[in-house]
């Protein structure tokens, strides 16, 4: 195997790589995901507004503070989703990942299996 | 680089607050995703984790949106935070131990064919890298950045740059040959491997 | 009638925790040493949870249909940057855990450098033990596995149809045999 030199770069490994590190496509919820979470990072600014309207008295004191218990479950239950979501697809991968590690050693087996049966009938 | 649904703003006069309006930053987001993503994924090859630090490359720049010049500079921005954020992620002690596991996030795509055994392996070398390695290789061959851009990406020298290229592609030269051999048969009979050590 | 269910649910932890081997202590030194670890420990409440994330999309839904009859799936896997960092002791405290009536060889290859050997138990749980000079990986399946379901996982993992049924082994050994 010759060293890799920059200047003269191994052109059929670098197309292979090229080909296996092509951008993928995000999941379908990335967007959606982002801006949930850019939501709950916007409600900082808005807090002194919502600390007018707690201040003031009345009706719209006790919707404000419906909406922000609202707003706070509502975040809290959508992290705990996304949590249960970013768990349940870490253990499908390794579920995959073990199964395809089996299917590759199963394949070994095999095609050793077969390689001993051909020195076998060639003796 | 991906085409969204809606155009993001363009940086000039005013683009700020809309990017700071949810349609512009979503279109944002929208545009720069499967960049982002895919630098996360190519260096854990996790799904979850890649896309957990997406999304934190993207609060970032949200929360950082003033100090965004020009298209130009919010794309190299996302390259480098997300770029830097894999770095940092792998260093801290929880994802040092963590084997890229996903390597069946598609099984749809799971292969029998030679090419895509090929890029299944070679993700799996890649994703085994040291950490500055790993980042210069899919910084070199999935972003198809030049040198002195990746060493403007990752504020380093271009020599060290160089010397952590060479380094990577030898050792994924010499794994790729011991795990695939060099046989046009030689990744759909992967089970030979290990006797053309 | 209450005893019985707890007869019955003890007597089935029990079919499943002899299908479950312990991976030696001495697997943690390997690990400190190994290039690469693979290290998935998918218990029964895992796997579960695990499934419910695959869709029913044609290439999921198999691999979602044999998954749903596991129980547990185990695998340690090391690569070495060089030979002989792992002992034949290993192996042996392997293979001593699959010694008895219910453990079945149904491969077992042996050359000079490379062994696999697959084992079913009777019960249906099954056991990989392949061992290459730079390589150890060991896969431990709970459940109801068996050869039909590694048929049916061949579309979507590139596995072959295993030859031999338990009790009837494929055993082709090499020249270095050691039992």
């Amino acid at each position: 195997m010759e060293p890799f030199d920059p200047m003269e770069p191994n052109e059929e490994l670098e197309s292979s790589l090229r080909q296996a590190l092509e951008r993928k496509d995000a999941p379908e919820w990335f967007v959606d995901g982002v801006m949930a979470r850019v939501k709950s990072e916007g409600m900082k600014p808005r807090r002194n507004w919502l600390a007018g309207w707690l201040g003031s008295s009345g009706w719209m004191r006790w919707a404000a503070a419906v909406a922000t218990v609202a707003i706070v479950f509502g975040g809290v239950r959508w992290e705990q989703e996304r949590r249960q979501r970013l768990q349940g697809e870490a253990a499908k991968a390794q579920l995959m990942m073990a199964l395809k590690m089996t299917g590759e050693k199963l394949r070994m087996a095999q095609v050793r299996v077969q390689s001993l049966e051909r020195d076998e009938q060639a003796q | 680089m991906g085409v969204g649904q809606a155009v993001a703003p363009i940086p000039g006069t005013g683009w700020r607050s809309e990017a700071r309006e949810d349609a512009g930053f979503a279109a944002i987001v929208r545009t720069h995703q499967r960049m982002v993503y895919s630098i996360c994924w190519h260096f854990f090859r996790n799904r979850a984790i890649a896309e957990e630090i997406g999304q934190d490359v993207f609060l970032q720049l949200y929360r950082n949106l003033d100090s965004i010049d020009s298209p130009a500079h919010l794309e190299s921005w996302l390259r480098q935070t997300a770029t830097h954020r894999c770095i940092d992620n792998y260093r801290k002690k929880s994802n040092r131990q963590e084997i890229p596991m996903e390597g069946l996030a598609e099984p749809a795509a799971l292969p029998q064919v030679r090419d895509t055994m090929l890029s299944d392996n070679l993700q799996r070398l890649v994703a085994s890298l040291p950490e500055t390695q790993r980042a210069v290789v899919i910084l070199r061959y999935q972003e198809d950045l030049d040198v002195n851009e990746i060493a403007a990406t990752l504020q380093m020298p271009e020599r060290t740059v160089w010397s952590h290229l060479r380094r990577a592609i030898g050792v994924l030269q010499e794994k790729a040959a011991r795990r695939l051999g060099s046989g046009p048969d030689a990744a759909n009979q992967g089970a030979n491997q290990g006797k053309e050590r | 009638m209450m005893f019985r269910s707890v007869l019955l649910m003890l007597s089935a932890a029990g079919l499943l925790s002899a299908q479950q081997i312990k991976f030696p202590a001495a697997f943690e030194r390997l690990a400190e040493k190994a290039s690469e670890t693979v290290n998935v420990t998918l218990d029964p409440q895992t796997l579960s949870f695990a499934t419910k994330f695959l869709s029913d999309k044609k290439e999921e839904a198999e691999v979602k249909r044999i998954a749903q009859k596991l129980k547990g799936i185990y695998v340690r896997g090391f690569e070495f940057e060089k030979e002989g960092e792992y002992t034949d002791k290993d192996l042996s405290d392997i293979r001593s855990q699959l010694k008895g009536p219910e453990w079945s060889v149904i491969v077992s290859t042996r050359s000079k450098r490379e062994i696999s050997e697959i084992y079913l138990h009777r019960d249906g749980g099954l056991l990989i033990l392949s061992a290459e000079p730079k390589e150890l990986t060991i896969v431990n399946i709970m459940g109801n596995i068996d050869p039909s379901d590694l048929t049916n996982l061949s579309g979507q993992f590139g596995i072959p149809k295993v030859q031999g049924t338990p009790g009837k082994g494929a055993r082709k050994d090499g020249k270095d045999e050691e039992e």
